[in-house]
């Protein structure tokens, strides 16, 4: 083997890649040429750096709230029936293997709560039971709309007005309108309409003001901007501000934390 | 509750049968989600993106499920269906044509570079002290997507030049000459980085 056909055989050699044969001629070709020893040595220990940098400095691992995004994807992928069985309350960030005995726990736990545990259980169950609903929707629409779902955003504006006395602007800053339809959670009928910046997206959700009682549960932040007075869930993996405008609740929802949905005012109260 | 799923009733069979696909898919594929997290980052360069790639790729393979063998690789599995939909939905919609020729660069221009700048024994290990974890990620993320993609696959994830021709869907002798073009634009954008920021003195130009 010359140094030509030895250089050749460099990478294969480094990535582990070459034949035994190849590796021994190249071995013997090695220990008489000190040259191609060298920028042997020399590439061996650039690739080793670069794989330690690489593998080892670089230690991003996907956050619980991927997980738990996935999980809940499967969910709706899995049937109606259990769907059904399960009811609204989705166990978000729940370990999995415990999951669906998280799911018989909390049903206990709830029908505590209607005995009249109190306010303690009602405010770890609140999560699941008043949030957990709206980013489900939050994640289930926006999916269905980047697989192709539509959603005629126009006819739903249009079911605002009349309904709500509600006007559903078409863009907020940069985020454009782009599904809207009519969707029961937590026992209320609402307008969820779905805007995107990109791949970002927000969910709005329209609801009488009075159903705003049932979900708050006294431990929202009150937050003024604008003259707007708004209420602010943050919890991890989790966003959702409420502000009332006229008799209209109006919902704002997002996984995506770094949206500032405090400046997020999809409309006004229709004249 | 959002009503999308609601409609016809499943029978106890079919719904043991779901179960079961659920409990392999959790075992089998999910344990690979770090993995997938990292290349997509690389790949797409931010957070969101990747996380909207992966649950993309997980999504498509519960579908497909039926469709894995078990026993074979599933890691590969996951990685072939995550690469063809970052190649088809997420690559970047202008793709700059290369502004370096490749060929132009030699096979050991870094050797040759280094040995210019500090005629040593050992002139790389100077270097490789002073390059911060930072500068190899972004020297990666400033690779062009064809020679990331088999970079990141394999010093990344350490895949095979065959596994890596079965998920890019691309023939062995083209991962060999992305993987080499890759790793001599890498070698360049370190000793950039590493003169840009004084490093090493730039004697060789």
């Amino acid at each position: 083997m010359n140094c030509q056909e030895a250089l050749n055989l460099l990478y294969d050699i480094i990535d582990k890649e070459a034949s035994e044969i190849d590796t021994r001629q190249v071995r013997e070709h090695l220990e008489r040429c000190s040259d191609c020893f060298e920028k042997y040595r020399l590439q061996t220990e650039i690739q080793n750096f670069l794989n330690e940098k690489i593998r080892h400095g670089q230690v991003e691992v996907a956050h619980e709230r991927l997980k738990s995004r996935i999980l809940d994807r499967l969910d709706a992928l899995d049937g109606a029936g259990e769907a059904a069985d399960r009811g609204h309350t989705k166990a978000r960030g729940n370990p999995r293997p415990f999951r669906r005995a998280a799911i018989s726990l909390m049903a206990a736990a709830a029908a505590l709560i209607l005995i009249g545990a109190g306010m303690l259980g009602v405010r770890l169950y609140s999560h699941q039971t008043k949030f957990a609903p709206l980013q489900q929707a939050h994640v289930n629409l926006a999916a269905a709309v980047r697989e192709g779902g539509s959603y005629d955003a126009a006819r739903a504006a249009a079911g605002a007005r009349e309904k709500f006395g509600y006007q559903i602007r078409p863009a907020v800053g940069e985020f454009h309108l782009i599904a809207g339809r009519s969707e029961t959670i937590m026992g209320e009928q609402m307008l969820h309409f779905v805007y995107a910046r990109d791949r970002q997206t927000v969910s709005v959700f329209l609801a009488p003001a009075a159903w705003f009682a049932q979900v708050n549960d006294g431990r929202l932040s009150e937050v003024v901007r604008d003259n707007v007075r708004f209420f602010d869930h943050n919890c991890r993996g989790c966003r959702i501000v409420f502000h009332r405008a006229g008799d209209t609740m109006v919902v704002a929802a997002s996984n995506d934390h770094r949206i500032d949905l405090l400046a997020f005012v999809p409309g006004r109260p229709a004249i | 509750m959002v009503s999308m799923t609601d409609g016809k009733a499943k029978t106890g069979d079919d719904k043991r049968k779901e179960l079961e696909k659920r409990r392999a898919f959790e075992k089998e594929a999910l344990p690979h989600m770090d993995a997938l997290y990292r290349t997509a980052l690389r790949m797409t360069k931010n957070n969101n993106d990747a996380e909207d790639l992966v649950q993309e790729a997980y999504v498509k393979a519960y579908r497909f499920w039926d469709r894995f063998e078990p026993g074979s690789n599933c890691r590969a599995w996951l990685f072939k269906i995550m690469t063809n939909i970052f190649i088809n939905d997420y690559r970047s919609k202008s793709r700059s044509p290369m502004s370096v020729n490749v060929d132009e660069i030699d096979d050991s221009f870094l050797y040759g570079q280094l040995a210019a700048t500090a005629p040593s024994d050992n002139p790389e290990k100077e270097l490789f002290a002073k390059i911060f974890d930072d500068d190899v990620k972004r020297a990666i993320e400033g690779l062009p997507e064809d020679f990331r993609l088999v970079v990141v696959l394999s010093f990344l994830e350490g895949f095979s030049y065959q596994e890596i021709a079965d998920i890019a869907d691309l023939q062995l002798g083209t991962v060999k000459s992305r993987l080499h073009r890759g790793r001599k634009l890498l070698q360049k954008a370190l000793y950039d980085y590493a003169i840009k920021n004084g490093y090493i003195k730039d004697t060789a130009r």
